[in-house]
């Protein structure tokens, strides 16, 4: 089979000593992370983005993506152990995990949220690769006006997928395709919203917004909220959970790794809404639901699988459409273009060392996970006693850094620095910062597009609702911008989300 | 002031779209077929007004939570920092960014009084005029932004100076080591290690020093 070679090829490459190294730096990183609270994801790939530099493109991007579902794998712990989400996919976690971690079965907790995630890890690898090639050969096949019906889909689903207003998301996503006009206009040369500051032809870098909304906003909040942590007190004692454990988790886990490959791939999925709809399902169908909350085991395999397994399925449409469904797969797609990859089909066919040793490393790396979290809790747990007011000099720091050596430009930082201001804004007033992510990363995509898409048709939108995979997609982006809207959709779009 | 999240989000979007709107209006609009670079920035934010106009009237009628109270002080002086780290950076070097930018964040733990807080309110003000590309060369050459540049300093010093008499001088003194710890880890892990290129003064050159005179001797002697 083809897959299968092209995998062997793959392992061949993850398993080189320096992308293993890397690899396990990036699971490494991305548990700590985890682990701590106050710093996400988003925020370090933005932080370690400069960084990569120096790194060729294939052990920077493997790193980037540890990571990633690395955090999903850290997240977890402390949501059992301190009742308080590492991770915002792992706020569900809490809700049954510290009742086990309170009746003493800590360890069962931990070891199933582990295992429940290593197997959903290995099954949303092998669903990247086995799906990847028919969406890549779709995906050549489209032209500039399904592109851009593409990408407007994946903003739209983006919308109706996020928590909090719908009016304002879709806002949110003009504010960031506005920030993504700054610049030089690739078509006229115009200099577009740049006030003659040289530093701004090139546009505004997504670094510097990524920090600012999600980094600098973050850290500020947390500041200003009262640290408080109860880490158990009472020893782990016997990691392994009992056989009942197993039979009761394993449904529970397959159902949940299902349900999170399947939301990942979704645009505005990925690991915080998968963890949300398996702990739904999983109530939803329990004989018993009033034993949720008061440390079923179902609780905490489900959204633990479906985490782990949506951080990676969202690598779907990033490696083959070239369109990212969050905001991490948003800087990765940075990454890959501070790489000079671009990003989009022709990445499998163009890249294939670095397409399939990607995906091998996924396997890899959750494999390295489970060692590095299991026999290994207790580093992790010490680690939260560090304070508060120790860690964010530091994180604020690494920020600065971070967006300085990218273009060794102080006023990138200042940038940031304005990026906070409003991203604290937007947390006040209920905006989502991921939207705007999206639409900034997007925007010059989606323009460069629509204007060769009206420039092929002589200035006729009727382009975009002539070709079929085109108006397919805008089809489906109304019906579901329509469905958000009508009432007792979104009645029960609220509830999920308050669950 | 008790006025709902929605009016305060819809007025933002609002603002911004006028701007878009005002600052682009020269830009060309062209025809859909070629269009100038107008078009876009026109249309969207038409639409980003129209929707702004949309949040602020739901804000209006439905009367839902108004938005939370800011934390002003963390807020500035975590801004601060940044800021301090950007116009120090180039000027002092990297230890001086490092641990301004430390002490300038750790005001920011426990809330800080007004004084302080209106002293970080004009280091703001000043750091941002110095970090300006342009600007200041604008308006008068270099040496305006040298008094802005001293005008921040002073700014940052009060604020500094007058926290340092509320905290325990173990709190100072412990930021002041954790200023300094971090100002060398990240010299030898970026600068040295990573070689990303930074003006960095002091310890870069006694890490050097370090390097050649016990080091490397060190490392020679073992190989051989």
């Amino acid at each position: 089979m083809d897959v299968l070679s092209n995998l062997a090829h793959g392992f061949a490459i993850a398993l080189s000593l320096q992308n293993l190294l890397f690899c396990l730096l990036g699971a490494v990183l991305g548990t700590l992370i985890g682990v701590l609270p106050g710093i996400g994801p988003v925020a370090t790939i933005a932080m370690l983005l400069p960084f990569t530099f120096t790194l060729s493109p294939i052990p920077a991007l493997i790193m980037l993506a540890g990571i990633y579902y690395g955090a999903q794998y850290g997240g977890s712990t402390t949501a059992i152990l301190v009742n308080m989400p590492g991770e915002s996919s792992s706020v569900v976690t809490c809700l049954d995990g510290y009742q086990m971690a309170r009746q003493g079965r800590a360890g069962a907790a931990l070891a199933i949220a582990a295992i429940g995630s290593f197997i959903a890890g290995c099954f949303a690898t092998v669903l990247v690769a086995v799906f990847s090639a028919p969406l890549t050969s779709v995906a050549q096949s489209f032209g500039a006006a399904e592109y851009f019906s593409l990408m407007v889909f994946g903003l739209i689903a983006a919308v109706v997928l996020a928590q909090g207003s719908v009016i304002k998301a879709v806002a949110m996503i003009l504010v960031g395709l506005f920030l993504g006009l700054v610049g030089t206009d690739v078509n006229t040369g115009k200099q577009r919203f740049t006030f003659g500051v040289p530093e701004l032809s090139d546009g505004i870098g997504f670094v510097p917004i990524a920090l600012g909304i999600f980094g600098l906003a973050e850290i500020i909040t947390n500041l200003s909220k009262p640290e408080e942590r109860s880490i158990l007190s009472q020893p782990i004692h016997g990691l392994m959970p009992t056989m009942a454990d197993f039979k009761q988790a394993f449904p529970a886990i397959l159902r949940g790794t299902a349900l999170g490959s399947l939301l990942g791939v979704l645009p505005g999925g990925g690991a915080v809404l998968s963890a949300f709809a398996a702990y739904t399902l999983e109530k939803k169908i329990a004989k018993d639901p009033s034993r949720f909350g008061k440390g079923a085991i179902e609780g905490v395999a489900a959204p633990e699988s479906a985490n782990n397994a949506g951080a990676q399925t969202s690598f779907i449409p990033l490696l083959t459409l070239g369109i990212p469904p969050n905001p991490v797969m948003a800087l990765m797609i940075g990454a890959m273009m501070i790489h000079g990859i671009q990003p989009g089909p022709q990445v499998m066919t163009k890249q294939p060392d670095l397409f399939w040793g990607l995906v091998a490393s996924m396997w890899i790396g959750n494999l390295m996970l489970l060692v590095i979290n299991l026999p290994m809790i207790g580093i992790w747990v010490r680690l939260l006693s560090v304070p508060y007011r120790l860690l964010f000099p530091a994180i604020l720091l690494f920020c600065c850094i971070g967006v300085y050596s990218l273009n060794n430009s102080a006023f990138e930082v200042g940038l940031t620095a304005l990026f906070g201001l409003m991203g604290y804004f937007f947390l006040k007033t209920g905006c989502e910062g991921a939207p705007l992510l999206l639409g900034f990363v997007l925007g010059p995509m989606m323009e460069e597009n629509l204007r060769r898409a009206l420039l092929l048709a002589h200035g006729d939108p009727a382009v975009f609702v002539q070709r079929p995979i085109s108006l397919g997609l805008l089809i489906m982006s109304a019906l579901l911008l329509a469905a958000v809207v009508l009432p007792a959709v979104r009645s029960t779009r609220e509830q999920a989300f308050q669950e | 002031m008790n006025v709902d999240k929605d009016i305060w989000a819809g007025l933002f979007f609002m603002v911004l779209a006028m701007l878009g709107l005002w600052i682009g209006a020269d830009y060309a609009f062209g025809t859909p077929a070629r269009m100038g670079a107008g078009f876009l920035p026109k249309v969207l934010c038409w639409a980003l007004l129209g929707l702004g106009a949309l949040v602020t009237l739901i804000g209006v009628v439905k009367r839902g939570e108004p938005m939370e109270a800011w934390a002003w002080g963390e807020l500035v002086a975590i801004l601060d920092a940044v800021l301090l780290f950007a116009a120090a950076l180039e000027v002092l070097g990297l230890e001086a960014a490092i641990l301004g930018a430390v002490l300038i964040g750790g005001t920011g733990a426990p809330s800080p009084n007004h004084f302080e807080r209106v002293c970080l309110g004009f280091a703001a003000f000043f750091l941002t005029l110095f970090l300006l590309p342009g600007f200041a060369v604008k308006i008068g050459g270099g040496s305006i932004q040298m008094v802005i540049g001293l005008l921040a300093v002073a700014a940052c010093a009060a604020a500094i100076l007058s926290h340092a008499r509320r905290v325990p001088f173990g709190v100072l003194a412990e930021r002041v080591l954790l200023g300094v710890g971090l100002g060398i880890v990240c010299i030898i892990v970026f600068v040295d290690g990573l070689g990303l290129t930074m003006k960095s003064v002091i310890v870069t050159d006694a890490w050097n020093v370090l390097k050649d005179a016990v080091i490397r001797p060190v490392i020679r002697l073992i190989i051989r």
